[in-house]
């Protein structure tokens, strides 16, 4: 095992354990922590996949600005012990179990049967951002475009959402905790 | 990280010699040894952790707000790369082609020790800190990563040592073409972000004393305080390490030779980065104590409505210069 395998198994068994937690963890903010921990576990998996683009977009995008948004939403609510629910019903936790497996054993299935043949040698700039911009702003540019469109239709979307009960008259004249702050 | 307690002395001299008084004048010569004395009794205060906190959280959350700061540092390159015994050995730590990118992705991590702490003390105070700095950080981080790609279009590259080669040549011989001057609004809006990121006034609102008692670090004692009070500090210093190399030329001087690689020409290119800086930071300073703070409507409203349409017009700007 040289040492990239090595941090290969390091980082997926990081991500495995973050993952874990994050579902296993009573509290919002533990389970959002563990999430950091999962994001930035895979994006150490991707570096070592020789993606580093990859990687740095997971930890700017997903571990740098929208878990942020998510201890927000977190904080804001600060629930209570009691707020939290109690332990769930067992026919419950029995069907989530039959079904996470199944996944699992479908997943497995699928990948044991996958003829993997050895990857073919990729050039040293594979993955880097000089790569991956130019594929995608020539083979792939339509597709890109309309991504854009699709996010930028979603992004006024939610903007109209928030904004909608702005237009009405406040019945008071001062809305508790300002409502323009998120 | 050596570099805080001399921060912190010319901190409070420059507060001194704005407010017209003296300063710390007693430890050692002009009282440098202050910052020593300080840090030797904050570590012997006692360390609490009040009733009602998330003692985990509590104790991590320092960590976390210190460390992106650190690793900051490590991607930015200090001097040009030196020969030694035959080989070129650059004055980086961790060299690779994407520099640029994992400054940001590092700036959106160190929020995390200021939600986490704030959270975690159970304290309102604490929270709305850690609340504003999420709100906060999470604003000026669109504007800063607007400013940074009207750079990364006139270099061409998201390698940091690339920027800095592109910003050794002049015009007419003698100004520099930093991209300061290249792109002056790009400029200034990192700056203001920079110290949005910082959390230095006029933008300290996730502490501000006035409305928050201490904001995030309300709670905290001891060396967890000193941490949090080391990690605003580490921040401020790889803040304007990365403007430096961004937008000032990094360590090069118009009419420096590029290709010299003499230690001690790499020497003297440490110290050109090292004098940029300083400036930088003396700024720092004398902005934080002539400045007063902004009220949050005013911050969000000058990062959403100002910052971030002037980043993109920018950005559109350099595409049409680029193309014509």
């Amino acid at each position: 095992m040289n040492l990239r395998d090595a941090f290969f198994v390091v980082f997926s068994f990081l991500a495995i354990f973050g993952a874990f937690l994050t579902v296993t963890r009573r509290h919002p903010m533990y389970s959002a922590l563990s999430l950091i921990l999962f994001f930035g576990a895979i994006s150490g998996v991707m570096m070592v996949l020789a993606a580093p683009f990859l990687a740095l977009m997971q930890l700017m995008v997903y571990a740098g600005a929208i878990l942020v948004l998510f201890l927000f939403v977190i904080m804001l609510l600060s629930l209570k012990e009691s707020e939290l629910g109690g332990e769930r019903p067992w026919p419950l936790k029995l069907l989530a179990g039959i079904g996470s497996t199944v996944l699992f054993g479908l997943l497995a299935a699928a990948i044991l049967r996958a003829p993997f043949s050895p990857a073919p040698p990729v050039p040293g700039t594979f993955g880097s951002p000089d790569a991956v911009g130019t594929v995608m702003f020539s083979e792939f540019v339509l597709p890109f475009e309309v991504v854009s469109v699709l996010i930028l239709a979603a992004t006024m979307g939610a903007v109209i959402l928030a904004k909608r009960h702005l237009d009405r008259p406040a019945p008071q004249a001062d809305p508790p905790g300002g409502g323009h702050h998120g | 990280m050596q570099v805080v307690p001399v921060l912190v002395w010319v901190e409070r001299k420059v507060s001194a010699w704005i407010q017209d008084r003296v300063g710390p004048n007693r430890v050692g010569p002009l009282g440098l040894f202050q910052p020593l004395a300080d840090a030797i009794k904050l570590l012997f205060k006692e360390d609490v952790v009040p009733e009602g906190t998330d003692r985990f959280l509590f104790i991590l959350a320092p960590a976390v707000a210190f460390a992106p700061a650190a690793l900051l540092a490590t991607v930015i390159p200090f001097g040009q790369p030196m020969m030694v015994d035959g080989e070129l050995l650059p004055l980086q730590v961790c060299r690779g082609n994407v520099g640029v990118l994992l400054t940001l992705a590092l700036t959106g991590f160190s929020v995390y020790g200021l939600a986490f702490g704030g959270w975690a003390s159970n304290n309102k105070y604490a929270m709305l800190g850690g609340l504003r700095a999420g709100a906060q950080m999470l604003s000026y981080e669109i504007a800063m990563g607007l400013a940074l790609v009207s750079v990364l279009m006139t270099a061409g590259s998201v390698d940091l040592n690339v920027i800095v080669l592109d910003q050794t040549g002049t015009w007419g011989g003698f100004i520099p073409k930093w991209n300061a001057l290249r792109q002056p609004l790009a400029f200034v809006l990192f700056f203001i972000a920079a110290f949005a990121e910082t959390n230095r006034l006029p933008f300290d609102l996730p502490e501000c004393e006035a409305e928050l008692v201490g904001g995030y670090h309300t709670e905290y004692s001891s060396m967890k305080f000193s941490l949090f009070f080391l990690a605003e500090y580490a921040a401020m210093f790889a803040s304007c390490c990365l403007i430096t190399t961004l937008f000032l030329g990094g360590w090069s001087l118009p009419g420096m030779d590029v290709h010299n690689h003499s230690p001690f020409f790499s020497l003297l290119t440490v110290a050109v980065f090292f004098a940029k800086v300083s400036v930088l930071l003396f700024f720092f300073i004398v902005v934080r104590w002539t400045l007063p703070r902004f009220r949050f409507d005013q911050l969000m409203h000058l990062g959403w409505k100002t910052m971030i349409p002037l980043g993109l017009a920018n950005i559109l700007f350099t595409g049409a210069m680029a193309q014509g």
